[in-house]
């Protein structure tokens, strides 16, 4: 990435090192599937009121919690539903994975990072070849990243 | 020209769909998948070999396509319900062994064209609501759940990557010694 953006050197210094920090974590999780795509666009309502998820072709093994960070990622930043019933979403989620409020949000945070570092790694190899605008993406990856590594604090 | 799937692969070590025509309606070409090795360790152990259904770029109707989504969608339509089938997975007489809601067969006609369901209707970016979030939750934990259990009862065997077997040269072939 440096040699696309030299101004961003030593950027993902403090994501890299919070993401090493959380590997062990994620390795001692089950392994499960990861849609990779877990976005409003790739859920489709259907007429009896449900919901179907399409775009299954980035899909994968891996214990990490990226897809509800996305879907929470980007309908933040569309903004358009209430914003109480988007912020009890991870309680949802924890109420429907027998889990606690807590361990999802510290789910989002390595879902979170290993989702960026995956969509920042394609737009510096591939995007910026295949969709030139992706570009444009990389400067809010990497504020993502530094973000996260804020709320990563090591046991 | 109809596509046709000319190679599919999930039990060989393969990761690849090879489609000759425009399944998407656009490019032509090869694709590659994250899917089928999912396929392979999550759904049931039985694999036959059926015809790959694909399906012509007309039988899947797209209400509003997006200038990035057009296309991407109706592979994935397509790639999802082959590699389904292609699994053995016998999707569409068993149910839904992920349980995860997609799209479903709704016709099967000539060799290698399958009709999908027109899932009609907009996507929850178009047409946000609560609602529809909180059940793309619930899809996603309930797809996590049954997808780690289905895994944990059946691991995946150890990657394929032992060292190559040391070659024995044939006497008269070897490097000489000096």
């Amino acid at each position: 990435m440096t040699a696309l953006r030299p101004d961003l050197a030593g950027a993902l210094d403090a994501p890299v090192r919070a993401m090493t920090g959380r590997l062990e974590q994620l390795s001692s999780e089950p392994e499960t599937i990861v849609h990779g795509d877990f976005q409003a666009k790739n859920l489709l309502h259907t007429p009896g009121g449900g919901i179907v998820t399409i775009d299954w072709s980035d899909a994968y093994v891996h214990p990490h919690l990226g897809d509800l960070y996305l879907l929470l990622r980007e309908s933040r930043k569309q903004g358009r539903i209430e914003s109480v019933r988007m912020e009890a979403l991870p309680e949802l989620f924890a109420h429907e994975a027998g889990t606690d409020p807590q361990t999802v949000t510290d789910q989002l945070v390595t879902g979170g990072l290993c989702w960026t570092i995956s969509a920042l790694r394609w737009v510096v190899e591939i995007g910026v070849h295949a969709v030139p605008v992706s570009r444009e993406w990389i400067d809010e990856l990497v504020t993502d990243l530094r973000e996260l590594a804020k709320r990563h604090h090591p046991a | 020209m109809s596509p046709q799937v000319q190679h599919a692969s999930l039990f060989s070590g393969y990761r690849r769909l090879v489609v000759k025509g425009s399944p998407n309606g656009g490019r032509d070409g090869r694709f590659r998948l994250g899917v089928p090795p999912l396929i392979q360790r999550v759904g049931v152990r039985s694999p036959r070999r059926p015809v790959v259904p694909c399906t012509p770029p007309n039988a899947i109707q797209q209400p509003k396509p997006s200038a990035l989504g057009r296309g991407r969608r109706e592979l994935s339509l397509l790639l999802i319900q082959a590699l389904q089938q292609h699994a053995g997975l016998d999707w569409f007489e068993v149910g839904d062994p992920l349980r995860i809601p997609a799209p479903r067969l709704v016709a099967e006609g000539d060799r290698g064209v399958i009709v999908l369901a027109d899932l009609g209707g907009d996507n929850l970016e178009e047409r946000p609501t609560a609602e529809g979030y909180e059940q793309a939750v619930r899809i996603l934990a309930r797809m996590r759940a049954e997808s780690a259990l289905r895994l944990a009862s059946d691991p995946a065997p150890p990657p394929v990557c032992a060292a190559p077997p040391p070659i024995s040269w044939p006497r008269r072939h070897g490097p000489t010694r000096r």
